[in-house]
């Protein structure tokens, strides 16, 4: 313990010298009930094993971080026993959440929900919900009296007859006003003979090939209340593959906003913004969107932030068991640097799936720290593959400098000890406290499927809940 | 071989016939040589048996029995009367170079050597006492002096189509290329010859095995259509054309064969190798299935339908046929190891273990069942025990390359590999000097370099893997992303539109469950 005990900050240990677990897991105790609805069926559609998108957001301007979880839906042979709904947990501020969907006309479900994008659209004030699903998208308006209005219609975006996964809010014309990119996955539908396939003669998830990627959807604001659908003009629909999560950030320090897409066995994209409403992809020069031996990984989340303090944004990509999350080292040149291995980020994380994922300082040291949450999509892969399993840690990992980082999850709290099937993930401050707090969820109606932690309180520390959602990424982050 | 003896016998007769010595004995041996020369060789034989009966002493008519027999084939019997021959009248030259002739077909190449020593010491000229020794040096495998020895007699030589083919043979396994074309020029005089068209097929097989295309080439063109004696100097060629990646010559090569009427189940199985390099692999399965049709009982042939099953994702037709195999040959460990190759594919990572440990156990000299057990653990996740196959692979199969191929992949592939890279670089070194020609080698120690920013060095590796295997999409991969770093973009563009079509032919099996990592 001793030895520990020197590798850790005073602030994190206890007055008898035992390190204190630095999430605590307080999802019961804040009131949060609610459960994902994954429509499981023997059928095995792929979109049983996505979904789960959580928004941190303040909806009443009280200036305390709410919640937003989307529920996934029912599919033709996985119903529900009980009426699925969204749920909005409005913070009370007393450590406790009511969940007031309803009231807030949020509550119903209007798609098969995937990701959450929450941003004040129409520079109103009031933080407005975007949510992506099969098979169309819901735009709800913040009416900033607590309510809530489905406006996709009018705003122009359906995104209709596509499974959209994650979505960004970005100035990508820089007029004041926010654009959306929204990351469509593949051709998919309920309906005809879905694609089959077996492991050792039991019926399971086809692998991502088996379905046939779709290509971005750019969405430009028109400034009053409308969006027009610019894929074409910007070439961002020529980019077709199975995208899951976006995130929008200025790679190449122009001062104008690029995108990095994350794509499950499709190459990942790194699109440069020309500042004429086009993209340039440069993943393949930036050696980000295959792995070394051409291979494009099963991209999944994705962040960015800036790990090694150069002040350019490096980013952070979760993969499939094996692949390990990628981490790339924005040099200011291409190629990126794949700092995966030397990061000591591979060891870890290398037999989980990884699904959502985020920067956080959750130790105010001024080095951007890491957040994985994991679950498996194959059944029975413990008995595949031994070391794998289908219920998967988190992980917490600190930047010790340099761009590595040490696994502390063994330490993080009791939620890092148990196994989710994790996908959204979602960091804030929604206690007011300085420190970072962190929402995940976990898909499947299944118990603990979802956790609700809270950062330690670390005197002296300024929010970072807001600089952290100007950033949008895959599946409910915000 | 009949035909090579044939004239040294026949010269012997008629000179021996005015040395008898025996009045009663001299009229069998003249009866005898007589019917000889009608061809009625038993009664020949008959004639001779009697007048050695009559002159039991007598070395000349020994001798012409033996020469009688030799030309009916009865090597045995000739070889035990020239040896008698040559006890009664050692220091006959004629008589040694004729018991070594039959030695010779016998296969006695240091008693035939022993005799032809004589012979040359006697009589250092002696153009059939170097001939058969020539023809010695090629069955012995001395092919440089072989081929000294039968040059030396070239007019001799040429005048007999297995002498030829001698010559040839020893030509070409001595890499004399300079004496090939004047041989070439040879037979290309007996386009048209019947007597010959045997000696040219083996003379094409010799050149094709030799890895002398062209010669082959030419050869093959003075055979004509559809004649028997294509097929085996065809395939040679097509085996030939295909290693040298002429895919498609070697398969209308083949085709053209099997259309003149040639049934083979190896000309079906290098065709559908043909028509898998093309990726026309419904056009391959056929031509395995033919091949296997052919000759159920070959084992061997089951291999490459099995792989290509698998490649395509087919795992049920796969079993199937793994247990059709294994129904052949129970006790062989090869269709476990298939059998393992296949569990793997279908992740019944259980099975396969089991599936290649019993493989091992069945045949512990078979390597391919310990890299199964080996790549078993590795895509379970299991890499230390992976490893440790690895290293137990090392100690008792030190010559094959794979293990140190693997152990080093598996290394790099490591979340650690930036610790380890020295060691899996040593392995891949150890690996190219076992196997020169491994595209795998030498794209990891290309990706190796590259990542230490020895450009040059990389771009090296990864061409000689390109070479050894132009269809492996990640070296065309890997070189783009060199050519990038060096700023040759045109080269990179190449390249990596090269990897997009190969991917694309890789990717092209149907979809299955979802991804496992990829074995070593």
């Amino acid at each position: 313990m001793a030895a520990l005990r020197q590798f850790l900050p005073a602030s994190l240990m206890e007055a008898d010298g035992r390190p204190e677990p630095i999430f605590s897991d307080v999802t019961a105790e804040a009131g949060i009930t609610w459960r994902q609805f994954n429509g499981f069926s023997p059928d095995r559609y792929l979109i049983e094993t996505m979904g789960g998108g959580v928004g941190l957001f303040d909806f009443d301007d009280d200036g305390r971080l709410d919640i937003f979880l989307l529920n996934g839906g029912e599919t033709p042979r996985g119903k529900s026993a009980t009426p699925i709904r969204n749920a909005l947990y409005r913070n009370l501020g007393n450590g406790r959440f009511a969940d007031v969907a309803a009231e807030a006309g949020v509550s119903k479900i209007t798609n098969y929900g995937m990701g959450v994008a929450v941003a004040d659209f129409d520079n109103d004030g009031h933080e407005d919900i975007f949510i992506t699903g099969f098979p169309n998208c819901t735009l709800y308006h913040n009416n900033g009296n607590g309510t809530f209005t489905d406006v996709t219609l009018d705003a122009g975006l359906q995104n209709k007859g596509r499974w959209s996964s994650g979505a960004a809010w970005f100035d990508y014309d820089r007029d004041g006003f926010l654009d959306l990119v929204v990351c469509n996955y593949a051709e998919f539908s309920f309906e005809g003979v879905a694609p089959r396939c077996e492991y050792l003669d039991v019926r399971t998830y086809c692998e991502q090939r088996a379905y046939k990627g779709m290509p971005l959807t750019l969405y430009r604001n028109n400034r009053n209340g409308t969006f027009t659908d610019v894929s074409r003009t910007s070439g961002l629909d020529r980019f077709a593959g199975r995208a899951l999560g976006v995130v929008a950030t200025d790679i190449d320090a122009d001062g104008w906003q690029d995108l990095f897409v994350a794509r499950d066995a499709s190459p990942n994209l790194l699109l440069l913004n020309k500042q004429d409403g086009t993209f340039l992809d440069a993943g393949v020069e930036a050696e980000v969107a295959f792995d070394s031996n051409g291979n494009p990984k099963a991209g999944m989340g994705v962040d960015a932030g800036d790990v090694n303090g150069d002040g350019r944004p490096d980013i952070v990509v979760s993969n499939f068991s094996f692949e390990y999350p990628s981490l790339f080292l924005n040099r200011g040149d291409f190629p990126f640097e794949d700092r995966t291995r030397a990061s000591q980020l591979a060891g870890p994380a290398r037999f989980d799936v990884g699904w959502g994922v985020h920067f956080l300082d959750f130790d105010n040291d001024g080095l951007l720290d890491l957040m994985l949450v994991n679950g498996h999509v194959i059944q029975v892969i413990e008995s595949l593959q031994p070391q794998v399993k289908y219920k998967e840690r988190p992980l917490l990992l600190r930047n010790v400098g340099n761009a590595r980082f040490e696994d502390v999850s063994a330490r993080a709290g009791p939620a890092f000890a148990k196994g989710y099937l994790a996908r959204g993930l979602a960091i804030g401050d929604w206690d007011n406290d300085g420190a970072p707090d962190a929402i995940f969820t976990s898909i499947g109606n299944r118990q603990c499927c979802f956790a609700t932690m809270r950062g330690r309180r670390i005197p002296g520390l300024a929010s970072v809940s807001r600089e952290l959602r100007a950033i949008v990424m895959l599946l409910g982050q915000n | 071989m009949r035909a090579a003896i044939f004239s040294v016998f026949s010269a012997l007769l008629f000179l021996q016939t005015a040395t008898a010595q025996t009045l009663s004995g001299q009229d069998y041996a003249r009866q005898g040589i007589s019917y000889a020369r009608e061809g009625k060789l038993i009664e020949a034989e008959q004639e001779l048996r009697a007048a050695v009966n009559s002159a039991p002493a007598d070395a000349t008519f020994r001798a012409q029995l033996g020469s009688i027999l030799g030309l009916q084939g009865k090597w045995k019997d000739a070889l035990e009367s020239f040896q008698k021959a040559v006890d009664l009248a050692p220091q006959n030259l004629d008589f040694r170079r004729e018991t070594a002739a039959v030695q010779w077909q016998l296969g006695l190449m240091s008693a035939a050597e022993k005799n032809l020593q004589y012979v040359l010491t006697k009589h250092p000229g002696d153009p059939g006492g170097i001939l058969l020794l020539g023809l010695v040096k090629e069955k012995t495998g001395d092919y440089g002096k072989a081929a000294e020895l039968l040059d030396s007699q070239f007019e001799l030589v040429i005048s007999q189509p297995e002498r030829t083919v001698a010559l040839f043979h020893s030509v070409v396994q001595s890499h004399q290329q300079d004496k090939i074309g004047k041989i070439v020029d040879e037979l290309k005089l007996h386009a048209n010859d019947e007597q010959w068209e045997d000696a040219i097929s083996r003379c094409i097989q010799v050149a094709a095995m030799g890895g002398y295309l062209e010669t082959a080439r030419t050869l093959f063109s003075l055979l004509p259509d559809s004649n028997p004696v294509q097929a085996p100097a065809g395939f040679q060629l097509a085996k030939l054309l295909y290693t040298r990646s002429q895919v498609s010559q070697a398969k209308e090569l083949l085709l053209q064969l099997a259309e003149h009427g040639v049934v083979s189940a190896d000309l079906q199985a290098l065709l559908g190798n043909c028509f898998e390099s093309e990726h026309q692999p419904e056009l391959a399965l056929e031509a395995y299935q033919r091949a296997i049709q052919m000759e159920p009982s070959r084992i061997d042939h089951y291999e490459d339908l099995i792989s290509l099953l698998l490649y395509l994702r087919r795992t049920k037709d796969t079993l199937a046929l793994v247990k059709q195999a294994l129904a052949i040959a129970p006790n062989d460990a090869r269709p476990w190891v298939w059998k393992g190759n296949v569990d793997l594919h279908r992740n019944s990572y259980k099975d396969a273990m089991e599936d290649y440990k019993h493989a091992a156990v069945m045949d512990s000299s078979n390597p391919d069942a310990l890299y199964g057990i080996s790549a078993a653990y590795f895509v379970t996740g299991q890499t230390e025990a992976a490893i440790d196959e690895c290293k137990a692979g090392i100690t008792r199969f030190p010559n094959d390359a794979r293990f140190y191929v693997a152990y080093a992949n598996m290394l790099l592939a490591s979340p650690d590999a930036i610790k380890l890279e020295a060691q899996g670089e040593k392995l891949l070194q150890k690996a190219v000097k076992l196997a020169p020609q491994s595209a795998q080698a030498h794209y990891l120690l290309g990706q190796l370099a590259m990542q230490q920013g020895k450009l040059k060095e990389a771009e090296a590796e990864l061409l000689l893997s390109v070479q050894s295997d132009p269809d492996r999409s990640k070296a065309h991969f890997a070189l783009a992303g060199v050519y990038r770093r060096m700023r040759r973009l045109d080269e990179a563009a190449k390249e990596f539109a090269r990897y997009q079509e190969l991917k694309q032919v890789e990717e092209s099996g149907t979809a299955s469950g979802m991804a496992m990592p990829e074995t070593p």
